[in-house]
């Protein structure tokens, strides 16, 4: 009998190994706070050597030279005089550097809080010639955000990295939905606390904004006639740039909603928002007027336009946007400026950048490619080539080359024949993860 | 109320058995066992350490971005376990074990190939056996849906059954049961890329019963 006991008490043997093990690998978005002191921010500007594309932001086209943005770090100079075969010249180490526009042999590119006027004449050795505060004291960046903070002479920014870590849990797992209450709650734990808060709640962060370019529909810098527009989340400040070199601070005009992009076209300023559209007459470039502001619902927007229709993309998924919303392209009647109404609109996934050389549109889809459209009938768009197996954020069609910019680099097609683009080259990123 | 269920127990005992006794009693090759009782064991609590830390909440990289700490803590769950099997020789029973498991808030519906025996070759009115099983469980009701999925699992056990000389019996049974499952939580797709958590359960199973 004696035996049996010891039998049934062999299984506590056991005992030490009932604890559960459970890991848990998370893979996610950190962001690690960076603080840079501006007169560091503010060293001379000038050319160093050629660098790999990394984090390619927006693109600018300048006669035979091609400005891509390295986000936050600088801008890579490429002689495109062949566009088959792009050649690398420099690259210009610009901290925070997102936007950029060239007036004449001026560059003007942003660094934080400063405007910085470039002169560009000879693109292998760029030096700085100005540099002005655009007033903008905080501004976001993709998902991150930066401020300045005038007493202690320091930006304050974010580095974003994409972090894996393994951790032990208790097995129970964290929830990123309502929690399943009844009626087996009561073998484990309650998840009442904190599910039950903010059940809408997403993730809000920051507009991306990548990539521009001339006539690029991502763009957040302007020229027009003798006036740089810049614009940053909530105003559209203005600079002279009579002497290029020499940029003077203008007026700063407010704009309520969440700012994205900025595009001139003719005596107009169309400026994309999260919420909607804005038009401004700058018939006097000094001097904008609101003309209207045509509202939709949340969701990224950069626009383009050509005669009397704006093309408008929504993307209501990831970063802008409430979670829900249509992804699509509209096009906007714009004959009557006061009153733009939308024409028509079309379903269309994951849109960012668009450009068009009428009669072609060219739609950015992200991670699914890009999609080129026959527009001869506005009101009736017709798909004429898709291409899924390049990343794209922003097109620029310029002289029958169409260059188009997305994580994995910049491809560059030959669209003389819009129903079958020929790729000409490749200028390749080295992804950071 | 707790006498209500000692005597529903009770008297659900005696009419079965009464049923069994008036079975003929020629020994089948056949025998199910039903089982009920409880698995207990340990979770480890969280590691503050291992994301942002506030007071008593950590930060964590998802839509409810802080979390309370969890303390380490005991559980016990309920189990419910059927085994039908195939006696090849007393001491061999092979046969299909089926249940319903919980685990903190999970329940599990394991599958398991099992073999049941008796040991020492002993058929008297006390016999000691052995249960060894292995298999899948698929996921049951729990608090993440489709996210979790069941996995392999394996238990030893060891028990008496009380025999009633009619190939009937009482059963108590103790053993060891690990069950692994994994977890692919839904993620925003921005903040949060992927988060996959594999868990392994170890538990203790205490459990009583019938065999016919």
């Amino acid at each position: 009998m004696k035996a049996y006991i010891l039998l049934l008490l062999l299984p506590l043997v056991y005992l030490t190994s009932c604890t559960d093990n459970c890991e848990q690998t998370r893979t996610y978005r950190k962001y690690t706070s960076v603080q840079l002191f501006i007169s560091d921010i503010r060293q001379p500007i000038s050319s160093a050597p050629p660098q790999s594309l990394v984090e390619p932001g927006k693109l600018y086209v300048k006669g035979q030279y091609l400005f891509i943005v390295e986000v936050k770090k600088g801008i890579h100079v490429f002689d495109n005089s062949n566009p088959a075969n792009p050649r690398a010249i420099s690259f210009l180490p610009i901290p925070g550097n997102v936007d950029i526009a060239v007036r004449d042999n001026i560059l003007y590119a942003d660094s934080y809080i400063d405007l910085v006027a470039l002169d560009i004449s000879n693109p292998t050795a760029i030096k700085e010639v100005n540099r002005t505060e655009t007033g903008f004291t905080n501004g976001r960046v993709g998902r991150t955000y930066w401020s300045y903070d005038k007493q202690t002479m320091k930006i304050y920014d974010q580095r974003e990295e994409i972090a894996t870590e393994t951790v032990k849990t208790d097995c129970e797992g964290t929830f990123n939905v309502l929690p399943y209450l009844v009626p087996i709650a009561w073998f484990g734990r309650y998840y009442e606390s904190f599910a039950f808060a903010d059940v809408a709640y997403n993730s809000v962060s920051a507009p991306t904004a990548p990539t521009t370019g001339t006539g690029g529909s991502m763009a957040r810098f302007a020229i027009t006639s003798n006036q740089l527009y810049v614009v940053n989340n909530s105003s559209l400040q203005l600079f002279d740039i009579t002497d290029p070199a020499t940029p003077v601070k203008g007026k700063t005009v407010n704009l309520n909603w969440n700012v994205e992009t900025i595009f001139p076209y003719r005596t107009n300023l169309f400026i994309g928002t999260t919420t909607g559209m804005y038009i401004y007459d700058v018939v006097n470039p000094a001097e904008p007027k609101q003309l209207s502001a045509f509202s939709h619902v949340r969701s990224c927007d950069p626009v383009v336009v050509h005669e009397n229709y704006a093309y408008v993309t929504l993307r209501g998924t990831s970063t802008c946007g409430v979670a829900g919303t249509q992804d699509v392209l509209d096009v906007v009647d714009i004959s009557n400026l006061t009153a733009p109404r939308v024409a028509k609109s079309y379903p269309l996934e994951t849109p960012y950048g668009l450009g068009i050389d009428y009669p072609t549109l060219f739609v950015c889809q992200g991670n699914k490619g890009l999609s080129v459209f026959d527009a001869s009938n506005p009101l009736d768009l017709k798909v004429q080539q898709t291409f899924a197996n390049v990343n794209a954020f922003d097109v620029i069609p310029l002289s029958k080359t169409l260059l188009t910019i997305g994580k994995d680099g910049l491809y560059q097609y030959d669209y003389s024949n819009p129903v079958a683009l020929r790729l000409l080259s490749k200028i390749d990123a080295r992804q950071p993860n | 109320m707790k006498i209500f269920t000692h005597l529903f127990l009770f008297f659900g005992l005696s009419v079965s058995f009464a049923h069994a006794q008036t079975e003929q009693t020629k020994p089948s090759r056949w025998r199910t066992t039903v089982q009920m009782g409880i698995q207990a064991g340990r979770v480890r609590p969280d590691q503050p350490t291992a994301y942002p830390y506030y007071g008593d909440y950590i930060y964590l990289p998802n839509y409810y971005n802080y979390s309370s700490i969890r303390p380490a803590g005991n559980r016990i769950g309920l189990t419910i376990h059927t085994f039908i099997g195939y006696t090849l020789r007393p001491q061999l029973i092979t046969g299909l074990a089926l249940g319903v498991d919980y685990y903190n808030n999970s329940a599990f519906l394991p599958i398991a190939a099992a073999i049941q025996g008796d040991l020492f070759g002993r058929t008297k009115r006390l016999t000691p056996f052995y249960s060894l099983e292995s298999g899948y469980a698929i996921a049951g009701p729990n608090p993440h849906d489709n996210e979790l999925k069941g996995g392999w699992l394996w238990s030893p056990g060891l028990g008496l059954r009380i025999n009633k000389g009619n190939g009937t019996g009482f059963l108590i049974s103790a053993g060891y049961k690990h069950q692994e499952a994994r977890q692919v939580a839904s993620v925003d797709g921005v903040q949060v890329l992927s988060q996959i958590e594999n868990r392994s359960y170890n538990r203790l199973f205490f459990r009583m019963g019938f065999s016919f």
